[in-house]
């Protein structure tokens, strides 16, 4: 082996990797340098972007619908983490008991998944709409009493739009956790069973910890999701009525096209990134200090 | 053989040779031209359907005098997908365009001044001037007005002469007949912005207009009035109360869309509603005759105003390779053929024009009947999302139904608006009215 081949290996790697190089800086590193410089520029997403310092997040510490979003992208992600997570867990964990059938059960919680946001936005709007929905048909036979306000109240309006969002993904935390839970060793359930242990304590002491990295990735994802909540509220909702369905991402995305103000949006992203690398951190925490490795 | 073959340098000049064989097709331009044809591209003549049908006459008309040119029709998603178009310069060489949005574009450099074109081809001869300053900056003409449309009351004709009641003209007859109107079990006005609050911007125009006067608007959107002024405040305060005491779709506007609006009052759950002339050529066919009239006047006893604006209009690319050509296209658009077909669905073009030759649906010749007799009679005014700031036009489309579902007051709201407005007219953001 000489120096000359080796030399000639090391190019041949390094012409290897050039066209996903060339596509990852084009696509990805300048767009995303350039993610880093908007938010201290005013552009309208046109012209050469003017440098003005710290004014968009002056501005965005001022604007009263960035602090809306931000917490209404916090609800979002408290409630995914928690309600369809739970859902998904006891699905999966009823799905390991059952011996027939167990794939058609699969593919029906799996089934709202492959469809497409704009479609299960759409069914939801109509099954809101209190003129044409559930709620005028529940009226009309008495049971008007028990009717789900839909988007038509805009404090329920957050949690109708997440409960169509749930009704759409959360068919694939089951098959996730279901994943994780067939790889359990059932013999320790056998074991706990034998020593009289409960179903519950069965469940939390047994199989929740078998489980726990599968869960800590199924919730780190679910948990970031979250802030980049956008599709079914930009369907449904749009946003409104009042903004109080708005999320960081309908708000940039609105500021940045119809708003003409690019710079600003951009801004507004940058809590975004933020907000992971939050969540990612504390990820970090977990496997290095509580060891809930993967 | 196969060793040789596979010799790590040979390797590599091979997979090279193939990245450079895959990649170099994709690096060449799309759009070679023959050497005797021309290629243009042109906004999709479908983009609204039937609306925009005039487009692909105006293309066929087009094509047969010109053999030489051929029209590549592209479909651009919307204003985000156009930006980055022409921020890469692969825009097509005409462009349909909100009057704001040329001046932005125009300010960058992205939209040719067509003066030369207009003074070759005359087509600012039957052009109304409100219209064509719409897209004029500083002092360039950048574009061809589009369309002007305006905001009408449609409402269930046959219901109101079978009840006797007067289409009102102004708040007073509006307050006089709601209830009436209740008592029937129906709604006053159907409306949804659920899909679309942008559409919220035709009320806050609607009331603007009427209280202050086509004067009174133009200082509104770009003068010395101010939106935190009494009247100002106290007519949106009164629509707030207005929607709130459910006269508009049961306190739910917010939470349908505006097609489901459109169903309750075609299936006569409500009495009227708030619509744009552009919609007055949809062949619905409800069991019962619809009446159009000017949007009563949000003063207690004031004469009602209609809005008028320009809904879009056509520009050139600055980077066009071909923009005499587009030109030439561009003065298809003034051919009777297309000035017909714009009118048919009540789209018409911003031209003095005797529309009574043609042979328009009943609709739209009241509607175009009805501006006509407006404007004679200096009762229209401007549509806020022609004419009004940038950014005054962001907050209402995007924030009215903050002040009617009380997330905010309305002092507060105006007050905001306020200083919207003095920002964009301090960075010259905004339409010079008085030149109008």
């Amino acid at each position: 082996m000489t120096k000359k081949r080796f030399q000639l290996k090391n190019w041949a790697g390094w012409l290897l990797i050039v066209p996903g190089l060339a596509f990852h800086l084009y696509a990805v590193t300048v767009p995303a340098a350039l993610g880093l410089y908007l938010p201290f520029t005013e552009w309208n997403g046109l012209d050469v972007p003017k440098f003005i310092g710290f004014d968009n997040f002056i501005e965005a510490f001022q604007d009263k619908i960035v602090g809306m979003a931000l917490l209404n992208n916090v609800k979002w992600m408290l409630f995914w983490i928690t309600v369809p997570i739970i859902l998904a867990f006891f699905l999966a964990y009823l799905l390991t008991k059952v011996k027939k059938g167990q794939t058609a059960y699969q593919s029906i919680f799996f089934s709202t998944s492959i469809i497409t946001v704009t479609v299960a936005g759409q069914i939801w709007f109509w099954l809101y709409n209190p003129f044409s929905g559930v709620n005028f048909y529940m009226d009309k036979v008495g049971l008007g009493f028990i009717e789900w306000p839909g988007l038509t109240i805009p404090s329920f309006s957050l949690v109708s739009v997440l409960i169509a969002d749930m009704w759409r993904g959360f068919g694939g935390n089951v098959i996730w956790l279901l994943a994780a839970m067939s790889q359990n060793d059932k013999s320790l359930e056998e074991a706990a069973r034998i020593d009289g242990a409960g179903r519950f304590r069965i469940i939390w002491n047994v199989i929740l910890p078998q489980i726990r990295p599968t869960l800590v990735v199924v919730t780190m994802l679910t948990a970031l999701g979250s802030f980049g909540a956008f599709e079914m509220v930009y369907v449904m909702t749009g946003g409104g009525p009042a903004h109080a369905t708005e999320t960081l991402s309908t708000y940039y995305y609105s500021l940045s096209t119809e708003g003409r103000r690019a710079g600003y949006g951009s801004a507004i992203a940058l809590f975004q990134i933020f907000a992971a690398l939050i969540l990612i951190v504390f990820y970090g925490y977990l496997r290095k200090k509580k060891g809930w490795d993967v | 053989m196969f060793k040789s073959v596979l010799h790590p340098v040979g390797k590599t000049l091979s997979v090279f040779a193939l990245a450079t064989v895959l990649i170099l097709p994709a690096c060449s331009s799309g759009d070679k031209e023959s050497a005797d044809q021309i290629k243009l591209k042109v906004p999709d003549a479908a983009i609204w359907g039937e609306e925009s049908s005039a487009l692909q006459v105006m293309y066929d008309l087009f094509e047969k005098d010109h053999p030489e040119v051929k029209l590549e029709q592209v479909t651009i998603a919307d204003a985000q997908a156009e930006s980055a178009a022409l921020a890469a310069g692969q825009a097509p060489d005409l462009m349909l365009m909100d009057p704001s949005v040329a001046k932005e574009r125009y300010k960058s450099n992205y939209i040719e001044p067509l003066d030369p074109y207009y003074e070759k081809y005359g087509w600012d001869k039957d052009m109304f001037k409100w219209a064509k300053n719409a897209y004029v900056e500083n002092g360039k003409i950048i574009g061809v007005p589009w369309n002007y449309e305006g905001l009408v009351l449609v409402y269930n004709d046959t219901l109101f002469k079978e009840k006797g009641w007067k289409v009102p003209a102004n708040y007073n007859d509006l307050m006089a007949l709601v209830p009436k109107i209740m008592d029937e079990d129906i709604m006053p006005f159907a409306w949804g912005s659920s899909d679309n609050p942008g559409v919220d911007d035709w009320w806050v125009t609607s009331i603007v207009n009427s209280i202050l006067g086509k004067e009174g608007t133009k200082q509104l959107f770009s003068g010395d009035k101010k939106w935190t002024d009494p009247e100002v405040v106290d007519g949106i305060q009164r629509y707030s109360d207005f929607w709130n005491a459910g006269y508009v779709t049961d306190k739910k506007s917010h939470a349908i869309s505006q097609e489901d609006s459109n169903q309750l009052f075609l299936n006569g759950k409500a009495a009227m509603r708030l619509d744009g002339t552009w919609s007055l050529a949809a062949d619905n066919e409800p069991d019962f005759d619809i009446g159009f009239a000017p949007f009563p006047s949000w003063k207690a006893d004031g004469v009602p105003v209609i809005p008028l604006g320009v809904g879009g209009g056509l520009v050139i690319n600055a980077k066009s390779a071909h923009k005499d050509e587009v030109a030439e296209l561009l003065s298809y658009f003034f051919k009777d053929e297309v000035v017909q077909e714009m009118a048919m669905h009540g789209i018409p073009e911003p031209l003095q024009k005797d529309y009574s030759s043609m042979d328009l649906k009943p609709n739209v010749a009241k509607a175009l009947n009805l501006i006509s007799e407006s404007e004679k009679a200096g009762l229209t005014g401007y549509v806020a999302w022609s004419y009004a700031p940038p950014s005054v036009v962001n907050i209402l489309e995007n924030d009215f139904a903050s002040v009617y579902l009380k997330k905010t007051s309305v002092e507060d709201w105006l007050a905001d608006i306020q200083a919207k407005k003095e920002r964009d007219i301090a960075d010259k953001r905004f339409f010079e009215l008085d030149k109008y």
